[in-house]
């Protein structure tokens, strides 16, 4: 583990805070080709752009409140805490229903018709890829169970000079994500994938996959041997299940009419 | 209630609001901190008075509240003018983005604890 990555004269740069940055800059680079490519104007890039990251450092931090329970309270809810850089960002997932959000607010208060937020899929899936390292070198950040598997990391363990091997989840997330950047990429002109789709496309993915990852996560078991992460995995797919069952009739109905 | 929103004619205007709502957002954040330091000060001796258990309770109330209030002022406010005065919102959406990134970019030299290891939680960061 390397949770100082390099000390510049003397001045230690850590690999977390290296790699949030990082990944933003990464997502915001690939945003700003994806919406030049689409001829997206800036006048309606900027707002969504703006609101989806303080939606989602919102959301990151707030939803602590429903995974960790009522006692992160005083912090989470805490809006100058969001300015103190001793505390980390929070979740991922609360990220992206955050960033979801305020992208959809601000998309409804400059009168956008129809969804500018396509773009955000991959960006969003290649900045995770990036985040994730800095969570594995800082190991504090989502490093899975006990595993006997030949990749499992060491991480100490609860008694000082012990250690135990543990799923390295950051760079399971990691690598879901790069495929997903991937896999994003080849499918954002198929003419299906337009209109928003692919961003919940995106969407579903991840939250497929997180939901099976965080059985060798050490989070916060709510009930049914489920994570919070995992109820919120499940939510967002029946959400997105309702949305699409909704449209596939209403479809029909309209090409009648028509 | 129905918002009226403005329709800005000039560039000039669009400035104007804009940096009402920058500086706008600094404003009202340093007066909300003042006042919560202010309160926290005022009502700590009152509530240290009452006994113990109608103080705990009390205590977190009048926290939660106080704790919440910010940040439901400052996504409130920014959403109404989203919807009336457009480059206010703007102002103050970008005010609070340039201060995140700020946060983010000093992150770098400190070694910010996730929320696994803040002591009071029992389980590691999601």
């Amino acid at each position: 583990m390397r949770p100082v990555l390099l000390t510049i004269n003397g001045i230690p740069i850590y690999s977390h805070g290296f790699f949030f940055l990082l990944g933003l800059s990464v997502g915001l680079a690939v945003l700003i080709i994806e919406a030049r490519r689409r001829r997206w104007p800036k006048e309606e890039v900027i707002p969504i752009t703006l609101a989806a990251f303080v939606g989602g450092m919102i959301g990151a931090r707030v939803s602590i409140l429903f995974f960790n329970g009522w006692q992160t309270a005083p912090v989470v809810l805490n809006f100058f805490a969001l300015f103190d850089p001793r505390i980390g960002p929070g979740s991922i997932l609360g990220a992206v229903a955050g960033a979801y959000l305020g992208g959809y607010i601000a998309a409804r208060a400059i009168g956008k018709q129809g969804c500018a937020c396509d773009a955000f899929a991959p960006a969003m899936a290649l900045a995770t890829a990036v985040g994730r390292i800095g969570d594995f070198l800082t190991a504090e950040d989502g490093m899975g169970k006990p595993t006997s598997l030949p990749w499992g990391v060491p991480v100490a363990g609860p008694v000082p000079g012990t250690s135990y091997l543990a799923h390295p989840a950051p760079l399971y997330d990691a690598a879901f994500n790069l495929l997903w950047f991937g896999t994003l990429i080849l499918l954002r002109d198929h003419p299906k994938m337009q209109n928003g789709n692919l961003l919940k496309f995106g969407l579903a993915g991840y939250a497929v996959f997180r939901f099976f990852v965080e059985f060798v996560r050490n989070n916060q078991v709510l009930a049914f041997g489920l994570t919070g992460q995992q109820f919120f995995c499940l939510a967002l797919l029946i959400a997105l299940a309702v949305y699409y069952g909704r449209k596939l009739r209403e479809t029909p109905a309209t090409a009648a009419v028509a | 209630m129905k918002l009226t929103r403005k329709n800005y004619e000039t560039r000039n205007q669009k400035i104007v609001d804009f940096i009402i709502g920058f500086i706008g957002f600094m404003i009202l954040n340093g007066v909300l901190g003042g006042i919560g330091q202010l309160l926290s000060a005022l009502l700590t001796v009152p509530l240290s008075r009452l006994n113990s258990n109608s103080t705990d309770l009390i205590y977190g109330i009048v926290g939660l509240i106080a704790i919440c209030t910010p940040l439901v002022i400052n996504i409130g406010a920014i959403i109404f003018f989203a919807f009336t005065r457009y480059w206010i919102a703007l102002g103050a959406l970008t005010a609070f983005a340039v201060g995140l990134i700020i946060v983010i970019c000093i992150s770098i030299f400190l070694l910010a604890t996730c929320f696994g290891l803040l002591g009071m939680y029992n389980t590691q960061s999601p």
